[in-house]
């Protein structure tokens, strides 16, 4: 069963509303008698693969069968790698022509599995199996569910992976070619599917003598299905054939597909065209690709033409910037325009913008720069997305300066965009930060303040946004001047460090240290005055909070500290409110102390502290602090490397566990 | 031991099943954990109190994340792990081993799908036999269920069970006299702890539900329904201030009822992957002060479809 097969709500929020019949269903759900059963045969005397084998034959219970099925390529491998169990030949034959189109279909894509036990098996059978195995590919290759058919294409080239001998190729090529004769169009396509799958594995020369001939014969088919997929097999071919031997052997090919009558083979081919970049030698390419897009991007059918914009994008890419034309990016930026349709195309543009602007350079900016500030703004919000998402790669191609002029402003709208926008751009806010000129730093910085806000008591809202917003703190810290530290982001933190959700207050309690550091350094007289004074006055007096959950946060954040913040200030500051924790009413408050301790116990720095060596022995005589077998298992890490420790640690033991 | 149970909650926690003898084994460990356990078992603030879950993984994962990590926090869940939901197994294994782990920073009690007769129908079942292949999986995992004690009563302050109230039981030491290690009986004080429910209605109707009194008989065809009357007499009666209680979707993951005298705690949000209802756990901290916090159900992206990557946002 699907992940995402879950009904309705695909985005996780409460926007759908109840159908009341739906309602009544699961609120009246009653008490029922049953008494269904499942099969259950006797192991005794039998081995895996034989039980296995007994359930797949016999057994009537649809899932538990399946189970089997589906089970039977782990099974096999481990048979084959531990006993002398002849491989199931005949049951996978059988199984392939199962009623079930779901059993059918999980041979198929099993049908790797098995190849893959019979090599590392490597047993004389081997050859002899590879050849069945074939058979029931090409067998299942026509067969008439499509899911089945999928996987026995890709099913083709992995047996194909271990044919040895010669006549066992031989006998593959002949069940290909008749394949491509097919009576029915769709056997034609899975032989020019299979063709494509195949390159790689027979190499280079059997693809110039076997299966470019094919593919050459299914690019004239009467079927555009057939056609349409030969443009697709025939990039796949020519990349493992020789640069030169491919051009003259399927670039015609290619190129009259590529003029087609029918609208869909043409798209295939624009679908393609970044592909040939790997078939042909470089100056074919290029010549190719200008001579093949301009006709595609102007063509008649709306399908062709944006098929072949959507791969504008990563063609530029290949192309690089000295073959990129005026006209090329004048192509691109007008899908910025593009309003019609469904819209992929903006979607497209947006998401490929950062690769075109690395590809042709700060000094072209200019050229594509309208196109970006449409784009931003754009009325659909995943267009917005995607630039938010690459803002900081953009600032980094576009130097300081530009950033600044050009990319500030919408930084600074997309702040206040939709949730969904706004976490595009907070996931790599420090990041983009840096990049702009320091002066320009603290002017967005208030737009902070509402980032992820929930609406209403105790609803939670975007919990998700506010984490990633404390994840950049400490690196944002970094970047920004002390005094925007301490006007903007402290005051921040500290409302983060209280957030109703516990994956936002962990992210920044991790996060306030760095802050802190990166605003007062190690001056004891920074840390005891000013705006830094009255935060670590509130930081400490969250030790004596009579909420629970503020003691633990506290305990949590000294442990925290350690590495980050300079040793003295920790010891004068907060250690003597955290060792007080030891008395704490509160299990789960005396736990966090126990994980935090161990952290200060592994840093030299805090060695042979009478108090925490106290406080260390106390807790390990604490029923109630069950787990700080944490603590040990760091001490003993710490000591295989060598490190100092008060050697207290490594004594605790888990006294909680029954 | 404490190690291979960490690497199972881990495996857990990714929503990997265990394999057939891990699940044997993790079973043996819970019995002896369980057993010990009173059918109204006493547990200190600080807790967070959690409803129904039914089989919703990533919910219960976005659950730990708005209420924190267990054993970081307390935790009590009211029943119903199972069913409904396409991760039965993994929901209540996850659960299970936290318990064997943490026995005192997790209680578990039971629900009315915690049994064999209701796994049968609502997916459990089904959901082992389509992971495992066998029946074995169910057999132990129903066997544990009949060893989930019947209630627990924090601070002695708060009565929590899964579905409500049973008129053949006026205080909670009746509650403790129960031989409660079978399955869940069609009628009698048991089955009422486990299948009854207050009166009300998900529309409101008139006369309003909360004036009705008494006790009525269940749509469900087990447990029965109460009033506030009953309620109110039942804490007075046992000194207690409170009756958490889940078994009943709640569109907005709590409701209080009967003077606050009873509150119904949902934490399955977007039941059954449509019902469109946010959830809810209940806070408490060590001196009882209540706190809901309101959740909505994972997002897709989190419901990590494994081996795939996500989407890139963009081309570089």
């Amino acid at each position: 069963m699907s992940h995402n097969g879950e009904f309705g709500r695909e985005d996780g929020r409460a926007t759908a509303r109840v159908d009341p019949k739906d309602l009544k269903e699961f609120v009246s759900e009653k008490y029922v008698e049953v008494d269904t059963s499942a099969d259950d045969y006797d192991a005794v005397g039998l081995t895996e693969l034989e039980l296995c084998e007994q359930y797949c034959r016999a057994c009537t219970v649809s899932v538990q069968r399946l189970f089997h099925v589906k089970s039977l390529g782990m099974v096999c491998t481990r048979a084959l790698s531990t006993g002398n169990e002849a491989f199931p030949l005949d049951l996978v034959e059988t199984l392939a022509q199962d009623d079930d189109s779901e059993v059918r279909q999980i041979v198929a894509e099993q049908l790797g599995v098995f190849i893959e036990a019979l090599k590392t098996a490597r047993r004389e059978q081997e050859t002899d199996v590879a050849t069945g195995l074939l058979y029931v590919a090409f067998l299942l290759v026509e067969d008439d569910a499509d899911g089945v058919v999928e996987a026995a294409e890709v099913a083709v080239s992995t047996v194909a992976t271990v044919l040895d001998r010669e006549e066992d190729v031989e006998l593959l090529l002949t069940l290909l070619a008749n394949l491509a004769k097919g009576q029915e169009e769709e056997i034609r396509v899975s032989a020019a599917k299979i063709c494509g799958g195949l390159a790689r594995v027979v190499g280079g020369g059997v693809s110039e003598q076997t299966l470019a001939p094919i593919l050459r014969t299914i690019a004239s088919d009467e079927a555009l299905q057939a056609r349409e997929a030969a443009a697709r097999a025939i990039v796949k071919v020519a990349e493992v054939m020789d640069d030169a031997i491919a051009e003259d052997a399927l670039l015609p090919s290619f190129k009259k597909l590529a003029k087609d009558a029918i609208w869909s083979v043409r798209r295939s081919c624009a679908e393609n065209l970044v592909e040939l970049s790997k078939c042909f030698s470089r100056e074919t390419f290029v010549k190719v690709a200008h001579d093949l897009f301009e006709p595609l991007a102007n063509d008649v059918s709306f399908q062709v033409r944006t098929a072949a914009l959507e791969k504008l994008g990563p063609l530029v890419a290949e192309l690089g910037g000295e073959h990129t034309s005026a006209a090329l990016v004048d192509h691109f930026v007008s899908m910025s325009e593009s309003t019609g349709g469904n819209n992929g195309l903006q979607l497209s543009c947006a998401f490929n913008i950062p690769g075109v602007a690395y590809t042709i350079g700060h000094a072209r900016w200019h050229e594509i720069r309208p196109a970006y500030n449409v784009l931003a703004h754009s009325v659909q919000w995943r267009v917005r997305r995607s630039l938010a998402c690459s803002l900081h790669e953009m600032a980094k191609i576009l130097g300081k300066e530009t950033t600044q002029r050009d990319l500030l402003p919408i930084f600074e709208a997309m702040l206040s965009d939709t949730d969904e926008v706004v976490v595009g751009v907070i996931d790599h806010l420090a990041e983009f930060m840096s990049q702009v000129a320091p002066h320009a730093r603290t002017g967005p910085l208030y737009l902070l303040q509402d980032v992820g806000k929930a609406e209403g008591k105790n609803v939670i809202g975007n919990w998700r946004l506010r984490a990633a917003l404390s994840e950049q703190l400490g690196a944002l810290s970094k970047v920004l001047p002390e005094d925007a530290n301490e006007d903007a982001l402290l005051p921040l933190l500290l409302r983060l460090l209280k957030d109703p959700a516990s994956a936002v207050r962990a992210k920044s309690i991790d996060a306030v240290g760095g802050v802190l550091h990166n605003t007062a350094k190690a001056s004891s007289l920074r840390w005891r005055s000013g705006k830094v004074g009255d935060v670590v006055a509130e930081i400490k007096l969250m030790a004596t909070n009579p909420r629970w959950l503020d003691r633990q946060a506290y305990v949590q954040m000294c442990g925290a500290f350690v590495g980050v913040v300079d040793a003295n200030i920790i010891k004068e500051e907060f250690l003597p409110l955290m060792l007080m924790c030891v008395d704490d009413a509160v299990p789960n408050v005396k736990r966090e102390l126990a994980r935090s301790l161990a952290r200060l116990d592994g840093d030299r720095s805090f060695a042979g502290i009478p108090d925490v060596l106290d406080t260390i022995r106390t807790l390990r005589n604490d029923p109630d602090v069950e787990s700080v077998s944490i603590a040990k298992n760091y001490v003993a890490e710490e000591r295989s490397n060598g490190e100092y420790t008060t050697g207290l640690g490594g004594e605790f033991h888990a006294t909680g566990l029954r | 031991m404490s190690s291979d149970l960490d690497v199972m909650i881990e495996t857990l926690r990714r929503c990997e099943v265990l394999k057939e003898s891990e699940v044997k084994w993790l079973c043996g460990k819970a019995m002896e954990v369980l057993v010990e356990e009173s059918n109204v078992q006493r547990i200190d603030s600080p807790v967070t109190i959690c409803g129904d879950i039914h089989g919703q993984f990533y919910d219960l994962v976005e659950l730990f994340k708005v209420g924190g990590d267990c054993p970081q926090t307390n935790y009590l869940f009211m029943g119903d792990f199972v069913d409904r939901g396409f991760y039965s197994v993994e929901t209540f294994l996850l659960l299970l081993a936290l318990k064997v782990r943490y026995p005192d920073r997790i209680y578990l009690i039971r629900g009315n799908h915690e049994s064999r007769q209701i796994t049968q129908v609502y997916g459990f079942y089904d959901e082992c036999l389509r992971k495992y292949g066998s029946v074995n999986v169910w057999r132990y995992c129903t066997d544990i269920f009949d060893y989930l004690s019947l209630s627990a009563l924090v601070d002695n302050r708060i009565l929590c069970v899964h579905g409500g109230l049973s008129p053949t039981i006026t205080s909670v030491d009746q509650i403790r006299t129960i031989d409660r290690k079978q399955e869940v009986p069609h009628d009698g004080a048991m089955c009422d702890l486990l299948w009854s429910g207050a009166f009300y209605t998900l529309v409101p109707i008139r006369p309003h539900p909360e004036d009705v009194t008494g006790w009525g008989l269940s749509p469900r065809g087990a447990g029965y329904l109460f009033g506030g009357d009953v309620c109110h007499q039942f804490n007075r009666t046992n000194g207690v201030d409170l009756i958490a209680r889940a078994h009943q979707l709640v569109m907005e993951g709590y409701k209080w009822m009967f003077d606050e005298e009873l509150v119904t705690v949902w934490s399955a949000p977007n039941y059954c992957y449509r019902c469109g209802n946010v959830a809810a756990i209940l806070e408490l901290d060590e001196h009882l002060e209540k706190n809901f916090k309101v959740f909505e159900a994972a997002p897709s992206e989190s419901r990590g479809v494994p081996a795939k990557k996500a989407a890139p946002d963009y081309f570089l």
